[in-house]
């Protein structure tokens, strides 16, 4: 390998500067998705051939600065400081130069090789509005280019520069940032200690640990305390506060700011000539429309509306074909396979559960297109405007309200979503609350259960009050879940509401693709691997006695000449259907179901709700087949007059069971491809753990409650 | 320089110039016996119940926080307000941010430094947060976020009152 040919680039930028789309434009499709270690922070990396080089590009997370506030920054400073790319390529808003530059700023600091990418050329030209590049590129000391991800325009010469400054053939870097000479005196007389200490030479640039401890950063804090020569620095840098507090009764990190916000504000004012101002622009029109005070509500809320229906409407249909299609995989499959126990565990077990994961796949697709368009076109921020105060009032994030919405179709899509969330106590408590959000899966098991028990009439108020039970649980918890473990504390809401723009089509497939290959990947392996256990644990272990006495009465029957085919028949359907359910209870999760009987009681439920619910583990819909086969009713559905029957002519149901059941299928712990993917997104055990016992403690508490409270009343 | 009788801090002169409010506000008013161009001083702050004290000449009277924020006046002192006070339409400047830990150093890293320039945009469709515009783009921020910011009046929006539905 050829070292001197291979350059590493890192990608990094304000959010909305169209740092993704420049990436895409350099690398196209020959791009993978990781995360950044340690953290669930997306890292997109991607290589590109160009002129006898290889160029690997690494699209930074987009951030607004370099501070160690948010994972996202502390991510893309890290990366910077040690993997220590060849150069880094600044993606700055040109229509936006005051705010964007600030982050470059930040980048000069570090002293890294850089090359400013003035993007959105195409509608600084629109606007009319002029930049004189070549002065630009002497007070930043960098050299610039000006790019469009939109018209493409640019893209090669910031390639050629990249491999120009490779080469040693174009200068940059040429000059520090400097500062007003009461800091730049506290900065040399820190950086001076620091130097004169061996431990930390090579890694850090001394100068910007010295303005990053003036900065108050608790990072670089940390990190030098664990030194020695934190004695000699700890008396300089209090002397310095006190200092400027007497002196301008501020403190560094105020002053550093504010400097850094003048020296732009110099640069942009000798550089940049802006048209005279027109009357309205384009964004704040539609602004006046999506988000005034009385259209705002109603049109988020048909926002929402529309992407739930696209989803889960749109979705059924590819899903009919996808589980046609595992439907015939399987039938072939069962043909190909001649043993019975190979034939069970290949079709039952695999095929059916990578089957159930893959039914997903549709809707997920359709939500990250329509979350990457809300996203991309800039609506998003906007969203999150309008219903903040409402979800404050919760302790949560106005952000936090698309993945609850899309909680009502299915959780695994919705823990996805809360990755636009960026505050981890924000972010892990949505994800906490989401099961409540009764997904569709839960919706057969209602209507089975208010079919069987309740008038046509009040069948309906029931369902939805069912479904509202489920948003108080879920709000309230986060009420609690926000005072108990985070302390109240809460993403500042601090937010850019970035101008409307019209996302490229390349970008918008690429988000959806990678976050659906993400789910693939991570969801596939392990539920694979589950679905197999699940079925061991509901077919083993296997009572062939009892097996054999079933198969002996079907052989009875089929020699018994008295009886018409038909009727041999169905007198065979219910002995397999007997022999079935006693599989089950012999079955591990048979004994299962009966070992933590004493457990359900409480909740008038028997063995059998038992077993239904601990298979709903494996998928909310196997709540229904298991009841219907346990009442050896065969292939029965949620609609089944015949299972219905059963259930309400069983004694030892009553309305009071019937409520409780539904409470504890709303609340308890969700299906397990949810959990899988709940534990993949919150990357801690604790989160994980915390998740299962808190739905399970809740829709116990609950169910008890009710079943006590309405057995006293129906 | 013009601003609203509610943001004169205690002992403050000002002269009224006019009422931003519609025909209920003007009543309200005069029968308060208050009159375009009276002189007053704000005499105290009674926060419970938010009504403020007030001096006209030698009587005292006492007008509510509602009207207060709709009676216009000319003052000679330099009024300093946090921004959650300001309205839509008004033009400020930033004086300091003394929010403290992370919401501080968002602010700071947005631009909402010392003598940045700003205008209140819109406020949410239910009241809280607000959006505001600066350095040529649109921040939001709760009111919360907002107490910390300290600012100065460029240009009051005499008309903050009458905007319309669409903002
Ligand atoms: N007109 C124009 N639009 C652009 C240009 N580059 C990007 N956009 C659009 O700007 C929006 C934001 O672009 P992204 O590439 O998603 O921005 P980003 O910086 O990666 O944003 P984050 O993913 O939030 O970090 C999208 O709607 C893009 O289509 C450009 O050069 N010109």
């Amino acid at each position: 390998m050829n070292t001197d040919k291979e350059i590493l680039v890192a990608l990094a930028g304000n959010p909305n500067s169209g740092k993704t789309s420049i990436f895409n434009s350099l690398v196209g499709a020959n791009q993978k998705v990781g995360n950044f270690s340690g953290v669930t922070v997306e890292k997109y990396s991607g290589k590109k051939e160009y002129n006898g080089y290889t160029i690997t590009f690494v699209d930074l997370p987009g951030t607004y600065s370099l501070t160690a506030y948010s994972p996202e920054e502390v991510v893309a400073r890290n990366f910077i400081i040690e993997e220590k790319p060849d150069l880094i390529v600044n993606v700055v808003d040109s229509t936006n130069l005051e705010r964007n530059l600030f982050l470059t700023t930040q980048l000069m600091d570090l002293e890294c090789k850089m090359i400013v990418a003035l993007n959105m050329s195409d509608e600084i030209e629109r606007k009319n509005i002029s930049i004189d590049t070549n002065q630009l590129n002497r007070l930043l000391g960098a050299p610039t280019v000006q790019t469009s991800a939109a018209k493409k325009t640019g893209i090669d010469e910031l390639l050629d520069k990249i491999i120009k400054i490779k080469k040693g053939e174009l200068e940059t870097n040429t000059h520090k940032l400097f500062y007003s000479d009461n800091l730049e005196e506290q900065i040399e007389k820190i950086k001076q200690t620091i130097d004169s200490s061996k431990h930390l030479n090579g890694k850090y640039n001394a100068r910007w640990l010295s303005i990053k401890l003036l900065e108050n950063d608790k990072i670089v804090y940390n990190l030098m305390r664990e030194n020695p020569v934190w004695i000699k620095i700890n008396p300089i840098l209090s002397e310095a506060i006190t200092r400027f507090e007497n002196k301008f009764d501020s403190e560094p990190e105020m002053l550093l700011t504010e400097e850094r916000y003048s020296l732009i504000r110099g640069a942009i004012k000798e550089t940049v000539t802006y048209p005279p101002k027109k009357k309205k622009s384009k964004t704040e029109f539609v602004d006046s429309i999506l988000i005034n005070r009385i259209t705002g509500l109603p049109i988020f809320l048909f926002f929402m509306w529309s992407i739930f229906q696209l989803t889960f409407t749109l979705g059924d249909y590819p899903m009919g074909l996808i589980e046609d299609l595992f439907a015939f995989l399987g039938d072939s499959a069962a043909a190909l396979i001649s043993n019975p126990t190979a034939q069970s565990i290949v079709v039952d077990g695999i095929i059916a559960g990578v089957g159930g994961v893959l039914v997903f796949l549709p809707n997920i697709l359709i939500l990250f297109l329509c979350l990457s368009i809300m996203e991309g076109t800039g609506y998003m921020a906007r969203a999150a405007f309008v219903v903040d105060k409402i979800m404050h009032k919760f302790g949560l994030h106005g952000k936090s309200f698309i993945p609850m919405i899309t909680g009502f179709g299915c959780s695994v899509p919705a823990f996805m979503a809360t990755r636009t969330l960026k505050s981890e106590s924000d972010r892990i408590t949505t994800m906490l609350i989401i099961p409540f959000m009764s997904c569709s899966a839960k919706f057969p098991v209602y209507v089975l259960i208010t079919g069987a028990f309740f008038a046509t009439k009040t069948a309906g108020n029931v369902l939805f009050g069912i479904y509202i039970f489920g948003v108080g649980i879920a709000l309230l918890s986060a009420k609690l879940f926000k005072k108990t473990i985070f302390d109240d504390e809460s993403e500042p809401f601090v937010m850019e509401l970035p101008p409307y723009r019209v996302p490229t089509l390349k970008t918008l497939i690429m988000q959806m693709w990678f976050k659906a290959a993400l789910y693939l990947r991570k969801a596939g392996t392990i539920i694979l691997f589950a679905s197999v256990l699940i079925w061991i644990s509901t077919n083993y272990p296997a009572n062939e006695e009892v097996a054999q006495q079933y198969d002996n009465q079907i052989a009875e029957v089929q020699s018994n000449n008295q009886l018409s085919d038909e009727a041999k028949e169905e007198q065979i359907a219910v002995i397999e259907n007997n022999k079935l359910k006693s599989k089950l209870e012999y079955s591990a999760a048979g004994y299962i179901g009966k070992f933590v009987e004493p457990f359900f009681a409480p909740l008038g439920f028997d063995w059998r709700l038992s077993i239904s619910l601990i298979n709903g583990f494996a998928a909310k819909e196997i709540v229904v087949s298991t009841m219907a086969t346990i009442y050896a009713l065969g292939d029965a559905d949620e609609s089944s007059s015949a299972l219905r029957a059963s259930l309400s002519n069983d004694p030892s149901y009553t309305v009071a069971t019937a409520l409780a059941l539904m409470i504890f299928v709303l609340l308890y712990i969700p299906c397990f491809a949810a959990t899988v993917v709940f534990h993949k997104e919150s990357g801690k055990w604790k989160w994980t753990l915390l998740y299962g016992t808190y739905s399970v403690v809740i829709a116990w508490v609950m169910a008890f409650i009710v079943y006590n409270i309405s057995s006293l009343f129906l | 320089m013009l601003n609203r009788l509610e943001n004169l801090p205690t002992h403050k002169r000002g002269r009224i110039v006019k009422v931003d409010g519609g025909n209920g506000a003007l009543s309200n008013f005069e029968s308060l016996g208050l009159e375009i161009g009276d002189e007053v001083e704000v005499t105290g702050k009674f926060p419970h119940n938010g009504a403020i004290p007030l001096r006209k000449e030698n009587e005292d009277l006492s007008i509510g926080k509602g009207l207060a924020s709709k009676i216009i006046i000319d003052t000679d002192e330099e009024i300093i307000i946090s921004l959650d006070k300001a309205k839509v339409g008004d033009q400020l400047k930033v004086v300091k941010v003394k929010s403290d830990g992370e919401i501080r150093r968002r602010l700071l890293d947005m631009g909402l430094v010392k003598d940045a320039e700003l205008e209140i945009v819109r406020s949410a469709p239910l009241g809280d947060p607000i959006e505001v515009m600066l350095n040529g783009f649109n921040l939001s921020l709760r009111l919360k976020e907002a107490e910390g910011i300290f600012v100065k009046f460029v240009d009051l929006n005499q008309e903050a009152n009458r905007n319309g539905w669409y903002k």
